[in-house]
């Protein structure tokens, strides 16, 4: 039943990730590749029926943790308190860049709002790495079942001091920021047409090689960071293929794009993330919040759950609901299919 | 829910009443505000019955300590008597001057005039809400400007079943004016439940004082706090900036009401 709980969590992640990163995406390329005002509501047209339901997978998931894991979820949230009101303060400020943006018509008012949502997901793209680094990484859990979260370590490569954000989980921030932005690139490719397909082609071409380069440097600062977590990997070879068909997928994904099987591309990134997520969350499982003071307090899917009872329960409760979204996502995609046309100008 | 649609409700009437005291828009007006009244008188006896009194009754049942402290009550009494108005003075343990209805207590409480209503006298002070003094007042503001825009909704009413309503401007006045209250109502009304559950986090089961992070400093929750009112302060002003001039620009034609409508 743990396991269970673990996999849906970790499906509902890889979903988010998937899903909201492409309007993240979008968000942290959107000044590159949309220069006019009519293009920039193009992007926003392309992503701004789908958004705030993208996100429905993030509060899914937080409330699964708290649900099924609530010692991990007190912990987490306690420890990275700063980090996490920061991003919802992001979230907020996002949306009300989408949404009020076209709702004056003055310049300044436009571009500055322009403005607010590249920043807010530039940083919230960032910060989404550095959390999953926080999860590969570790924490200072101890004895009492918490830690202490400072935002910054002091930078020292040996890690003398914890936090949130430092020089590993930054370079993870980093390759998220590049994957994200490769991945919007290539989403507003398929779902535009004209000088912001253009741009954007070109960009996703110049950043899936980025994405690779960043990845390699990752692997290598994952090993010498949490020897363990590669360990572990070689010991489940049934994960193995995940890492294969997230490379080949992200070094396809260009070619796709060259050829105009624009479609196609947009899976191959999807594929990449999916791939690379499943593939870490294979390797901790069943460690929720890795411990880096002792491996005694590490808390995991067996030390953290709720009573079985609650679980089953909880499960009864939540398939009816997975089923209602899944139908109604694939209600609203299918509706939203093709590509932006001048007429679907809601922003 | 039903205090959502009051308060949208008014705010559509407000505008509309606006729209009509200067002679703009005069079919938008006279649209918006017979769906505004008529929305809004079913909401209000909605809120009247079922929801308001079965809510009541449940605090009762549930939350004894909470309905005393709300209500103002030291006492225990049966015929328990309705405070209209009064300062609570917890020290001395008595209303002051307080306008108080015999008997109505018990009733909307218990559903008879008889029944016995339990004061706060009755319970240890432990049990007791934090802050009597802002939950009494959180709670009759609330009950008081909802009892007076109920009242409003029904004149309207019945103005507009006379057909009068589009040429009394004193109506019009009153209701141009009425829409912040609902606003306040709820907000009150939030303060009520959130302030008599005190010191409770979970019922009977788990106080305020042990249910909060141990790990997280004071200093974090102060800044986390300010930043989200700085936020919604920002939020809010550009929000009445938007629905100002959305307002002042009065609908659009038709077709271009629709696309806007999204």
């Amino acid at each position: 039943m743990q396991t269970t709980w673990y996999l849906l969590l970790g499906l509902m992640l890889v979903t988010y990730a998937v899903l909201d990163g492409f309007d993240f995406g979008a968000g942290i390329v959107h000044l590159f590749v949309a220069k006019t005002d009519a293009e920039r509501r193009e992007v926003l047209g392309a992503i701004g029926p789908v958004w705030d339901g993208n996100e429905v997978w993030l509060i899914a998931s937080g409330g699964v943790l708290v649900f099924a894991f609530p010692r991990a979820y007190s912990a987490a949230f306690s420890g990275l308190y700063l980090p996490l009101m920061m991003v919802l303060w992001l979230l907020i400020l996002r949306g009300i860049a989408i949404e009020f943006r076209s709702k004056v018509d003055h310049p300044l008012w436009r571009t500055g709002f322009d403005g607010m949502f590249a920043f807010a997901s530039i940083v919230m793209a960032f910060v989404l790495g550095v959390a999953l680094g926080n999860l590969v990484r570790g924490v200072p859990l101890d004895a009492t079942g918490w830690f202490e979260g400072e935002l910054f370590s002091n930078f020292s490569a040996t890690g003398v001091s914890f936090g949130a954000i430092d020089v590993y989980t930054t370079l993870v921030g980093v390759f998220a920021l590049a994957t994200l932005a490769a991945h919007g690139a290539t989403y507003l490719v398929w779902k535009t047409s004209g000088a912001v397909h253009d741009r954007s082609a070109a960009m996703a071409r110049r950043l899936w090689p980025v994405v690779l380069l960043l990845g390699a440097a990752l692997t290598a600062a994952t090993a010498a960071t949490q020897p363990a977590h590669f360990a572990e990997l070689t010991h489940r070879p049934w994960l193995w293929p995940l890492p294969v068909v997230a490379v080949a997928a992200a070094i396809l994904c260009p070619r796709a794009i060259e050829r105009g099987d624009e479609g196609r591309a947009f899976l191959l990134s999807c594929a990449f993330i999916t791939g690379l997520l499943a593939a870490t969350i294979g390797t901790l499982y069943p460690v929720l919040l890795r411990s880096t003071v002792d491996p005694r307090y590490t808390i995991d899917a067996y030390n953290a759950a709720s009573p079985r009872a609650t679980l089953v329960l909880g499960l009864i409760l939540l398939l009816p609901g997975m089923a209602l979204a899944i139908g109604y996502f694939t209600y609203l995609y299918r509706s939203f299919r093709g590509k932006v046309t001048s007429q679907d100008q809601h922003y | 829910m039903s205090a959502a649609v009051i308060t949208g409700a008014f705010v559509v009437c407000a505008v509309a009443a606006y729209w009509a005291l200067m002679g703009k828009h005069d079919e938008h007006a006279r649209t918006a505000l017979r769906i505004g009244v008529i929305t809004g008188l079913v909401a209000c006896m909605m809120q009247l019955f079922p929801t308001g009194d079965q809510h009541g009754k449940l605090v009762a049942q549930h939350q004894p300590v909470a309905l005393a402290a709300m209500e103002g009550k030291f006492t225990t009494d049966s015929h328990a008597e309705l405070a209209l108005i009064g300062q609570p003075n917890v020290e001395e343990r008595r209303l002051e001057n307080p306008i108080v209805v015999p008997y109505v207590l018990s009733f909307l409480a218990y559903g008879s005039f008889g029944a016995e209503v339990k004061g706060l006298d009755d319970f240890p002070r432990e049990q007791w809400p934090d802050n009597i003094e802002l939950l009494y007042f959180s709670y009759h503001v609330m009950v008081g400007l909802g009892t007076i825009l109920v009242a409003v909704m029904f004149g309207a009413a019945l103005l507009l079943w006379k057909g009068r309503l589009m040429r009394t401007r004193a109506a019009l006045w009153v209701l141009m004016l009425a829409w912040p209250f609902p606003y306040i109502a709820t907000t009150a009304g939030w303060m009520t439940a959130e302030l008599g559950r005190q010191p409770w986090l979970v019922y009977g089961l788990l106080r305020t004082s042990q249910g909060n992070s141990p790990r997280v400093s004071a200093g974090s929750v102060a800044f986390s706090t300010l930043g989200f009112m700085g936020l919604y302060t920002v939020l809010g002003l550009a929000f009445v900036f938007l629905v100002l001039r959305a307002i002042a620009r009065g609908p659009e034609p038709t077709a271009g009401a629709e696309s806007e409508a999204h």
